[in-house]
């Protein structure tokens, strides 16, 4: 087998477990929102923090059911040789990569600032690269089968934390709701597209159900659980939260047990890491998807955006130039417009490929009954 | 044979193996890479203090070292103070691993003592020194002083010898009288950067003890008692220590873990005295002013210079009159709390916040001179407990 023929497979539409899609939606859900999103955020909304988290939540609501719309019975499978199928892949693929550079950038920088101070930035970058570039290779399979691992680690690490929060908590410092004019807040809001759409690989999936709901529950259960942690978050620092680098590690650091053992930000590094390297992977991994569907191979976008990824953390003189550039105003709208058109265009591709083949199968049911 | 090692040949070579290979030498090549000092190599820092005077930061560190090899029995713990001034605190901070041989690491510190001068810098740039590259946790207790904190942590306390252990215990178990507060460093600047911008912390003073404490091992240190009775109160306009009394109602309008006793003269010379349970304050925005309604549980201690040969309990009358006196007295005490902090400038109540969490962004900016404020105190006594 050559490498041709090794890479530059026919798109295959990857059949998952429901409960894998749940273990996945919940595991690349936390990762990027609870950790670097909500101090950015806090800078210009202050107070209006948790209520910009909701409005972001019901913009990912709505497209991740449009998006589960067409991925749970193959939308993929059946649009596979579609052109405008493909033009809207091209978008879909833009849509990732900058979202996973942006990610990647987050992610180095978290390793640089946070936890190894002085470490150069390429060595941090060469690390992080392979296991993100070998997991998403392997798959989306072996992705949901890593995040079926880790997935309840994740949620009880969260949880407990929370259980187990000792600080001081004034809730009303989530008040006012809008801090500023309603129409600055809502186009304020747009900045954070860049935070949209975490599941859209998903879209190169079928489902296979089991017996319980484990994509909706999860869904609910990870979004439940993010405001919850961006609530208590505003409650503990208000006006500050501008100054933390991680929330998830801040709220552990908090801790009950820590009088007894000692500092227990190490339980929400190991889930920030973990889901981290998660989501960075499974959004590899729709980029070389959409890849093997343009241009009939993986390998074009499975080196290109590696090679942007590390060239954009090691060409400027920092990752946060890309990490600022991620919440610009016009960056992030237009990454906001297309967390939604995104998924409405492949449902109504989806929709009209069902209805033009039903009108099909209809003239054909009826040109043989005529014959007869 | 040959099949045996065809199998093992290919289990080596499978990708598992390979896979576990690559992740082990980029580990080792992480490993040799970095430059990650030993914890040996760390200082563990149980107190900080800062000072800021001619444009330069005097900063102050309490570490811990400790005598005595392994299986030694002798082994003792030594609290060593060192200073270093420097044009920023982790210049300062540099210069202090030098003097103490070691990297100086706040991981284990809960103590921050600063000064008024350094309270006043720019909060979010001063902590963020601290907590970012410094690993200060936010935990970690403010304390102001005007005292020179070199001197502060180099004194001897006789109960537990150590400033900053002191310290710790007492804010942490609240373990003064009702005036005493704790703040995190989380804490302060939560309340720094709110609408309000006005925060209350402890006020340190240091006395010399007259009587030297009596020991099996007398020494010619000189021991010294810690007072925080007072408190300070800091803005981004200026700053006040106040006293015991408005630093009390402070603290019981903010909901803090208030422990006291309270003694209520009466006019007929009784005093009758009562111990705080609970207190709890429920607010209400009305236009520009803020009412406020406490709720005090006491139960009662006793009573003395009472001209009757009853036996006093909570129900006697005398205790009753005591309690409407101590409502009264309670209201008038934190009304006084609210012109104070209008006469200096900095709203320590937080009032401004709870306007502004009703009005929202329609509340205009610095308006804390119009803000009225109107307090009325329920006192619940209950049996001697």
């Amino acid at each position: 087998m050559n490498i041709k023929s090794r890479f530059c497979q026919n798109p295959k539409t990857t059949t998952l477990y429901n409960s894998q899609v749940g273990a996945l939606v919940m595991i690349c859900s936390v990762a990027y929102k609870l950790s670097s999103l909500p101090s950015i955020v806090n800078e210009y909304m202050a107070s209006s923090t948790t209520w910009l988290f909701v409005l972001l939540t019901v913009v990912d609501t709505l497209s991740f059911v449009l998006v589960y719309a067409f991925f749970h019975d193959g939308g993929d499978e059946e649009l596979s040789s579609n052109k405008a199928y493909k033009i809207g892949l091209i978008f879909l693929a833009l849509f990732l990569g900058f979202k996973c550079v942006a990610f990647f950038s987050f992610a180095v920088l978290f390793f640089t600032v946070e936890l190894y101070v002085g470490v150069p930035h390429v060595i941090v970058v060469l690390i992080l690269i392979a296991p993100v570039v070998y997991l998403g290779t392997k798959g989306c399979s072996t992705l949901a089968r890593t995040a079926e691992i880790f997935v309840f680690m994740v949620f009880f690490v969260v949880v407990l934390n929370l259980a187990f929060l000792e600080a001081d908590l004034d809730v009303n410092r989530n008040l006012p709701v809008f801090s500023m004019e309603p129409k600055d807040f809502f186009a304020h809001s747009l900045r954070y597209g860049t935070w949209l759409g975490n599941c859209f690989p998903l879209l190169f999936v079928k489902v296979k159900n089991k017996k319980l709901p484990y994509v909706s529950s999860s869904y609910a259960v990870t979004q439940i659980l993010t405001l919850i942690v961006v609530f208590f978050g505003v409650a503990m620092y208000g006006d500050s939260m501008k100054i933390i680098g991680n929330l998830l590690v801040e709220i552990s650091g908090f801790n009950q047990l820590s009088t007894e053992i000692g500092r227990m930000e190490w339980t929400a590094l190991f889930v920030v890491i973990v889901s981290g390297i998660l989501e960075l992977a499974f959004l590899f991994y729709g980029v070389s998807e959409c890849s093997n569907r343009i241009f009939g191979c993986k390998l074009v976008l499975q080196i290109a955006l590696p090679m942007v990824a590390v060239l954009s953390c090691t060409i400027p003189r920092s990752p946060q130039v890309v990490a600022d550039l991620s919440h610009q105003r016009i960056v992030g709208g237009v990454m906001a417009v297309f967390s939604l058109i995104l998924p409405i265009y492949f449902v109504i591709l989806k929709w009209k490929n069902r209805r033009d083949y039903l009108s099909k199968f209809n003239y054909v049911r009826e040109k043989k009954e005529v014959t007869k | 044979m040959r099949k045996r090692t065809a199998y093992f040949k290919d289990r080596l070579l499978s990708k598992k193996w390979l896979v576990i290979l690559i992740v082990g030498v980029i580990l080792t090549v992480f490993g040799r890479v970095i430059d990650n000092k030993a914890l040996t190599q760390s200082g563990i820092v149980v107190g900080i203090g800062i000072d800021y005077r001619d444009n330069l930061y005097d900063v102050t560190i309490q570490a811990v070292a400790v005598d005595g090899g392994a299986g030694s029995d002798k082994g003792s713990t030594n609290f060593l103070t060192y200073s270093a001034k420097g044009k920023t605190i982790s210049d300062a901070v540099n210069s202090l691993s030098e003097k103490l041989g070691l990297i100086v690491s706040l991981s284990h510190c809960n103590l921050v003592i600063m000064t008024r001068s350094a309270l006043a810098l720019e909060p979010v740039r001063t902590f963020s020194a601290l907590t970012k590259p410094l690993a200060l946790p936010e935990q970690a207790l403010v304390v102001a002083t005007d005292m020179d904190v070199g001197k502060v942590f180099a004194s001897k306390i006789p109960s537990t010898e150590n400033v900053s252990f002191f310290l710790q215990s007492v804010l942490l178990q609240n373990l003064g009288a009702g005036g005493l507060t704790s703040v995190s460093v989380k804490d302060y600047l939560a309340m720094r950067c709110s609408r309000s911008g006005g925060v209350m912390v402890p006020y340190l003073e240091l006395y010399e003890m007259t009587d030297k404490p009596i020991s099996s091992q007398p020494s010619e240190d000189k021991n010294f008692v810690i007072d925080l009775n007072k408190n300070l109160v800091i803005n981004d306009k200026g700053d006040m220590v106040i006293d015991e009394t408005t630093a009390k109602s402070a603290n019981m309008f903010l909901s803090k873990d208030v422990k006291d006793k309270i003694a209520v003269p009466l006019k007929n010379g009784g005093v009758v005295e009562f111990r705080v349970i609970k207190v709890s304050s429920k607010t209400k925005v009305e236009g520009m002013k803020v009412v406020c309604e406490m709720k005090m549980n006491v139960s009662f201690v006793e009573a003395q210079g009472f001209d009757t040969p009853l036996v006093l309990n909570c129900n006697s009358p005398e205790v009753l009159d005591a309690k409407n006196t101590l409502e009264q007295m309670l209201a008038d005490d934190l009304e006084s709390c609210f012109l104070l902090s209008k006469q200096c400038g900095i709203d320590f109540l937080g009032l401004e916040n709870l306007l502004y969490q009703k009005h929202g962004r329609h509340l205009p900016q610095n308006c804390f001179d119009q803000i009225l404020f109107e307090a009325s105190y329920s006192v619940t006594v209950t049996e001697n407990s």
